[in-house]
């Protein structure tokens, strides 16, 4: 039984950290069609922005050394100043080009992004301490469960939470949802198309920002490319997820990530290597009982 | 192809793109082989080899307009199945425990090469059938997750691939005349393959995929054929990049060359062979200047070198100027030009014109074919677009539908096409049930529709129009293009057969409609407001051709049309709905004269057009 919740619950954690991820994908995805490859790359950044840059071995803490609060609203501020450059200078030029343009050109941003930090940090891994004491696992009714898994659990409900509350009670996020089921209407009753898109830049950078953090803590390390095991899974999640619902990003975030933990307790140690071999499997089974996804979006679909 | 051969002049030019590409190529390798420079050739055959790749991607990504992530994975299979195949079997016995037959045994090189990048084929075949049924851009993403899927399991499969670890001592074999041979193959294949009805099918999907489904063209299936065939040649890549090198390791069939390959068909231009080849070009060129420079160049002012990563994020950053400010690349989309001027203007084929019963005998349909739609409703969540409507024809007839806009008039259409479910009712073809078959099987079946936003492959040039149209029914090419021919004669519009759709006026883009639809050998045809914004001439030049539909093509013709004067002049019966509910049927000069239908037009709600 204790076996049973430690495995639910690193479930959880795993998914929590795939919906954040992929939430922050479908939520541009719904307004402009845009699928941001570099948006693994903003959370790669958030790692880098907390460590003093050199390309020496050794990573010196700069803003990870700063208190919570400030530390993380830091994080929140650099990878938004990040977001919202991507936006005006790659996607605005491209806003009226077909969704493959876009992900092409989200793809060479996130190569373009990777190489500049490796360029100025170099390629070695680089070994960061953030929040050592999260690690220490928390012993509840003989259940060992890591502090971050919970603190990332509950993260992500409140991100969840605050950014329903965010879409359906304040004007902008009301917007933005307009925005997402038919754009051009949106923009012809009014809806300021700039604003909204750099609005949902931000929020993107936040909720990378969060796994940023989340994710670091997890790996104690830093390297340019991090960002990518992350953003696939998640990508494929959003497919599965269903593209264009932000309901259907969320449930194919946490079907990644249940997936991932119930493949690794059930396979064999010796094939446990293989795991994501069947989570990819797993994937492009669902794609073929359910084409359009776990949650069928009509608003994507072109008509007639 | 049927077609007789013709004098070789002609047939250079029919093949001139892959004809020309293969010269340039040829005179390059032969350049530098006089050169002797060794280090220079190393880097041609390594460009050889990338061209091969590009190719590759190219008769994927090009033909069908989807973007694909996941074509290193065939590389990386294509270069491991050799290696079993070719290796020294004592090699083979130091890191690998592989079935007898690949461990005792070392298979020519040629047949290796060809097996192994068939073996790619069939992995990209099992993975395509699922991935190909996906809207283009989950089909993107989803090739993501089969790089990531064989990347996870040859990592790990360590009897067969040495797991992670670099595998030496593949036979080194490949130079530059291997990969020019190589190259000129991957050319001529891509070539001819874009000309065949699969190429243009899979063309004509990538401009519009409603109206190549509505052609019957399957859209899946034509995916499939060429991310096959564009696995096969990512596998002779991979194959002769591992003759080339020596040595293969997993983590090299990732990210990285998925990029490079992506930025040289993206920069160079992914609508043409000329253009895919550019970008190897350019960007190779870029890629050793820049190794050179990351390794430090003596100058004049002293050492000059750019740090490790310089490479990718220079290309990265040319590929994103190159998205936003050149979207068709540097080639545009063109070829290399015929540089011998223009021979006289009828040369691409004699064929004899149809006689009006030869086209007549096209149809599928006999003198009593029906269309029928009984009692079809519609509703979308609560909102009622139609209820109750029961529409018959006949075969030869011309049918007036008319009603007030936002009548349900398009909406009716898009029932008896497929591409909208009825909430209740049938439609029957012929006497059998047609309800809710998909789009593509009722244009195969017979039903041939028009769309009030025309959707013409718009790349694509008039003929091929008509031909993509005519192929998505069974067609092979050649017969295709005689039938095209033949509607474009019908039509007076032969002089323009090899303009591109996009270049048309509108009242000219309508006409390629109708030669369109009619290129499906219909048994009826479904015209959406075929009048709309043409000016009177043109109307009436319009009325002679649909009034002639009926016998040249022995099919009947459903006309929806605001124009009263279009619709009066060639119906035979006109069917009157109104906010979804039939009002009146009959024939024109009983609908002029019924009261109900004046009310509709002209009545309380009389904002409404009626020309």
């Amino acid at each position: 039984m204790t076996v049973l919740i430690q495995h639910a619950i690193d479930a959880l954690a795993l998914g929590s950290l795939f919906a954040l991820t992929t939430l922050g994908i479908g939520l541009i995805f719904g307004i402009m069609r845009l699928i941001n490859f570099a948006h693994g790359d903003f959370i790669m950044i958030g790692g880098y922005a907390l460590i003093v840059p050199s390309s020496s071995a050794v990573a010196v803490l700069f803003i990870g050394a700063w208190p919570a609060p400030l530390l993380v609203a830091a994080i929140c501020l650099i990878i938004i100043l990040f977001a919202l450059a991507a936006e005006r200078l790659a996607f605005r030029p491209l806003r009226n080009a077909d969704p493959s343009v876009l992900l092409i050109t989200s793809f060479a941003l996130s190569f373009f992004l990777e190489h500049l930090v490796l360029m100025i940090y170099g390629g070695r891994l680089k070994g960061v301490n953030l929040w050592p004491n999260l690690i220490e696992p928390l012993v509840m009714w003989g259940v060992r469960i890591p502090r971050l898994q919970i603190i990332t659990i509950g993260v992500t409900i409140v991100l969840l939470v605050v950014l329903v509350l965010f879409l359906h009670r304040t004007s902008i996020g009301i917007h933005m949802r307009a925005a997402s089921e038919d754009f051009r209407m949106a923009r012809l009753l009014g809806v300021r198309a700039n604003r909204v898109i750099a609005v949902a830049f931000a929020i993107s950078g936040v909720l990378a920002a969060a796994v940023s953090l989340l994710y670091t803590t997890q790996q104690g390390a830093l390297s340019f490319q991090m960002g990518v095991p992350l953003v696939l899974f998640a990508f494929v999640a959003t497919v599965v997820g269903g593209m264009g619902s932000l309901v259907g990003a969320a449930l194919g975030g946490f079907v990644v990530g249940i997936a991932s933990v119930f493949f690794q307790v059930i396979l064999p140690v010796g094939l446990r290597p293989q795991r994501d071999v069947l989570v990819y499997g797993l994937i492009l089974l669902i794609l073929l009982l359910r084409p359009s996804g776990l949650v069928r979006v009509k608003s994507v679909e072109e008509k007639v | 192809m049927k077609e007789p051969i013709r004098r070789p002049v002609a047939l250079a030019r029919q093949y001139w793109t892959p004809v020309s590409l293969s010269i340039l190529l040829f005179i390059i390798v032969v350049v530098v082989w006089a050169t002797g420079d060794g280090v220079l050739a190393r880097t041609v055959t390594d460009g050889l080899i990338r061209a091969v790749l590009v190719i590759g991607l190219y008769i994927f990504i090009g033909n069908s307009g989807v973007l694909a992530f996941g074509h290193a994975t065939f590389m990386m299979v294509g270069a491991y199945a050799v290696a079993w195949l070719t290796m020294n079997p004592f090699k083979k016995s130091f890191a690998l425990q592989l079935p007898e037959i690949f461990a005792n045994n070392q298979f020519p090189m040629l047949p290796s090469a060809v097996a192994a990048a068939s073996f790619a084929a069939l992995i990209a075949l099992l993975v395509g059938i699922p991935i190909m049924r996906l809207s283009g851009l989950a089909a993107a993403i989803a090739t993501l997750a089969v790089l990531g899927m064989f990347r996870t399991f040859y990592t790990n499969w360590s009897e067969w691939t040495m797991g992670a670890a670099t595998m030496p001592g593949i036979p080194l074999y490949v130079d530059m005349w291997v990969a020019l041979a190589w190259t000129v193959v991957a050319l001529f294949a891509a070539f001819l393959y874009q000309q065949s009805r699969y190429g243009l099918a899979l063309r004509a999907t990538r401009e519009d995929e409603f109206a190549a489904r509505s052609a019957g063209i399957n859209i899946p299936r034509q995916r499939l054929i060429a991310f096959v065939l564009s696995a096969f040649f990512m596998g002779v890549g991979g194959v002769l990049e591992a003759h080339f090198l020596g040595t293969i390791a997993v983590k090299n069939y990732w990210l990285t060359i998925t990029f490079t390959l992506l930025a040289m068909l993206i920069v160079g231009g992914q609508r043409s062979l000329s253009g895919a080849l550019a970008g190897v070009v350019v960007i190779t060129t870029l890629i050793e200047i820049l190794n050179q420079l990351e390794g430090g160049i003596d100058t004049a002012i002293g050492v000059l070198s750019v740090p490790i990563g310089a490479q990718e994020l220079t290309i990265a950053g040319i590929m994103i100027l190159i998205l936003v400010f050149r979207p068709a690349g540097i080639s545009g989309g063109h070829e290399i030009p015929w540089p011998f001027g223009t021979p006289k203007k009828s040369s691409p084929t004699k064929i004899p014109v149809a006689t009006r019963a030869e086209r007549a005998s096209y149809t599928g349909g006999g003198i009593d074919d029906t269309l029928e739609a009984f009692d079809i409703s519609v509703d979308f969540e609560g909102l009622v677009a139609i209820a109750n409507v029961s529409i018959s024809m006949k075969n030869k007839e011309i049918f007036g539908l008319i009603g007030p806009n936002g009548a349900g008039k398009t909406t009716l259409i898009n029932v008896l096409t497929g591409f909208q479910r009825p909430s209740g009712g049938r439609v029957m073809l012929g006497g059998d049930d047609v309800t809710n078959l998909a789009p593509g099987k009722l244009g195969r079946r017979g039903l041939a529709r028009t769309f009030q936003s025309v959707r013409l492959f718009r790349d694509l040039s008039v003929a091929e129009n008509l031909e993509a149209a005519a192929i998505g029914t069974g067609l092979d090419r050649y017969e295709a293009s005689t039938r095209a021919t033949n509607i474009l004669k019908w039509m007076d519009f032969e002089h323009k057969a090899t303009d591109k759709a996009d270049t048309l006026p509108y009242g000219e883009e309508r006409r390629v409609g109708i030669g369109r639809a009619l290129a499906t050998t219909p048994r009826f045809v479904l015209l959406d407001e075929p009048a709309a914004g043409l000016s009177d001439a043109e109307c009436d030049e319009l009325m002679g051709l649909i009034s002639q539909i009926p016998n040249e093509f022995g099919c009947g013709v459903l006309l929806i049309e605001h124009n009263m004067r279009v619709i009066m002049g060639v119906c035979q019966r006109i069917h009157v709905i109104d906010s979804g509910k039939t009002i009146a049927e009959g024939s024109p000069s009983e609908i002029q004269a019924n009261p109900e239908v004046i009310r509709a037009y002209l009545g309380s709600k009389s904002e409404q057009t009626s020309a």
